[in-house]
């Protein structure tokens, strides 16, 4: 196949196109440059992520009729924004909230941006952990109760540590998915380093630099998958300890 | 204004200076304070060298049936999607409403094809340079000329040369700038793919990043909501959102020269044959002051904002 490519009649021109080590070069230091933005977003965004998802997770676990509104309020919450497309998020956030006019809003379009990512992900994150949550068997639970301690105590020390064990895979997952659309954050008008490189390839009429974005991205992600690979043997391992049968 | 009697002139010179009158042509848009080194190479059009000329007036490799179209019998023109006034008016190129529509049915004419015979195709910036064969016989989208651009695509000679302008709103603080310095501080904004953001990183150079946008719409969203402070533009765009989108809220502080001027050509495929012939037909609406004509009707005139240096 690769031979099919290397000979077909266009190769000439998208070697020239989007392999030109001229401009690779030429482009590197802006898009690496954009990427520690990424990478400070990512970062950013992940750890509120993390927070907000289980706060959501856990209101939507609440079995107290008193926590009703609670209840419903997470309930619509993941379902919005799990509903809608994150770059329509971003650019909701980005462009529509300071239009309101609101003193206290952020001027900082990075800032917006990545509220409208952590309000995305938090969605998926939050149903992620429900999920952990839900996989751990009530008996758990029940046998926690017998034991004295209280509802909280129980979820706090028995089966949150549990569920959460168990949802690491899926959450680096969504980890993943996250340090790629950090990108969309440029619609609002920071160079990333995914802008950069357009920036640069429509100045110049070459799509290289988009390569070397790609590139950056990839040595992040990888990384990453093989973690989430790598925890999942080990869970594997330790949840057949007791010895194959 | 001077205007008539450059097309008395014209006229008088007569169709067989074409060529000539071309070249004059580009000393004269008034937006622009550079002569743009592009336009010193005159288009090898219509010379007395070549005897006979084809229906249309042009030489007899532009003749409308030997014309090197993609669909035999159509001119296939092609724009963004949005495209925007007052290039495109409305959003619709196939009304003629609009600079650059206008310009197309104009070369559609001189190329001898009735409106009926224009196609357009809806082509995104990126896809306008992009590898392989194109869907379009041109690209008309403000897409300036310059030498890296041409290791891509081939380029008619320029159909109009602009000059930048910065747009901010009225009561900024940067409003009653007088210089290019006097911008430093200025958290800008321009499009991406622009000759306009390369302008503004290296002219005016500001102390922070200048931020970029996919179009002009989602810069004047950031420049309303105070995200940034102006937008760097072509003037006839800042013009336009100044006048319709932000109905003189703002403010055009002054133009200035892109580095190595602005000259918007037509995109055709790289080696394209068709370009010889566009730049005949470019050259036969300059000589016939038609072109000059369109530029006046669509394009505001530049002397509200002065010239920064």
């Amino acid at each position: 196949m690769l031979l099919a490519i290397v000979t077909s009649p266009g190769f000439e021109d998208v070697q020239r196109l989007f392999f030109s080590w001229e401009h690779f070069s030429e482009a590197f230091p802006d898009v690496l440059r954009g990427f520690w933005l990424d990478v400070k977003l990512f970062v950013a965004v992940e750890i509120v992520v993390l927070v907000l998802g289980l706060a959501v997770a856990l209101a939507r676990l609440a079995r107290s009729p008193a926590l009703t509104p609670l209840r419903l309020g997470a309930a619509v919450y993941t379902d919005v924004f799990r509903g809608l497309p994150t770059i329509l998020v971003v650019f909701l956030i980005g462009f529509g909230v300071p239009a309101l006019g609101f003193g206290f809003v952020p001027d900082d379009v990075v800032v917006l941006g990545a509220i409208a990512l952590a309000l995305s992900y938090g969605a998926y994150v939050a149903e992620v952990y429900r999920a952990g949550i839900a996989s751990v068997h009530p008996s758990q639970r029940s046998a926690a109760r017998a034991l004295g301690l209280t509802q909280p105590q129980a979820m706090r020390f028995v089966i949150l540590p549990q569920a959460v064990r168990r949802v690491v895979p899926p959450l680096l997952n969504d980890f993943i998915s996250l340090q790629k659309d950090v990108a969309l954050v440029s619609i609002l008008g920071p160079l990333e380093a995914f802008r950069q490189a357009q920036v640069y390839a429509s100045l110049k009429f070459n799509f290289t630099p988009l390569l070397a974005a790609a590139l950056l991205y990839l040595c992040v992600t990888i990384p990453l998958s093989r973690i989430v690979d790598h925890l999942q043997a080990k869970s594997e391992r330790e949840r057949a300890a007791g010895g194959a049968v | 204004m001077k205007r008539t009697g450059f097309l008395l002139t014209v006229l008088v010179v007569s169709a067989v200076l074409a060529a000539c009158g071309g070249d004059d042509e580009t000393v004269e848009p008034a937006a622009s304070t550079v002569v743009p080194p592009a336009s010193t190479e005159v288009p090898p059009a219509t010379t007395e060298a070549v005897p006979t000329t084809a229906a249309n007036g042009l030489s007899p490799a532009c003749a409308k049936e030997t014309l090197a179209v993609k669909t035999a019998g159509k001119l296939t023109a092609a724009t963004s999607d949005p495209s925007f006034p007052p290039y495109v008016m409305d959003n619709d190129p196939t009304t003629g409403q609009g600079f650059e529509s206008a310009v197309a049915y104009a070369m559609a004419e001189q190329f001898g094809f009735t409106k009926d015979e224009v196609v357009w195709e809806k082509v995104a910036f990126e896809e306008s340079y992009a590898p392989g064969p194109k869907k379009f016989d041109f690209d008309i989208n403000q897409v300036s000329i310059t030498e890296d651009r041409k290791q891509a695509v081939a380029f008619s000679d320029p159909y109009y040369t602009t000059s930048q302008a910065i747009l901010v709103m009225a009561e900024s603080t940067f409003a009653g700038a007088a210089s290019l310095a006097e911008l430093k501080d200025a958290k800008l904004g321009s499009q991406i793919g622009t000759s306009s953001l390369e302008a503004a990183k290296d002219v005016i150079a500001p102390s922070q990043e200048v931020q970029v946008y996919n179009d002009t719409s989602t810069a004047t969203a950031a420049l309303r909501n105070g995200q940034i402070d102006g937008i760097v533009v072509d003037l006839p765009t800042a013009l336009f959102i100044n006048a319709v989108e932000l109905e003189f809220a703002g403010k055009v502080v002054g133009q200035f020269s892109a580095p190595g001027g602005d000259d918007w050509g037509l995109l055709s495929e790289k080696d394209s044959a068709l370009t010889s012939c566009l730049n005949e037909a470019l050259a036969a609406l300059k000589a016939s002051g038609k072109l000059e004509a369109l530029t006046t009707e669509w394009m505001s005139t530049s002397a509200e904002a002065p010239v920064l240096q």
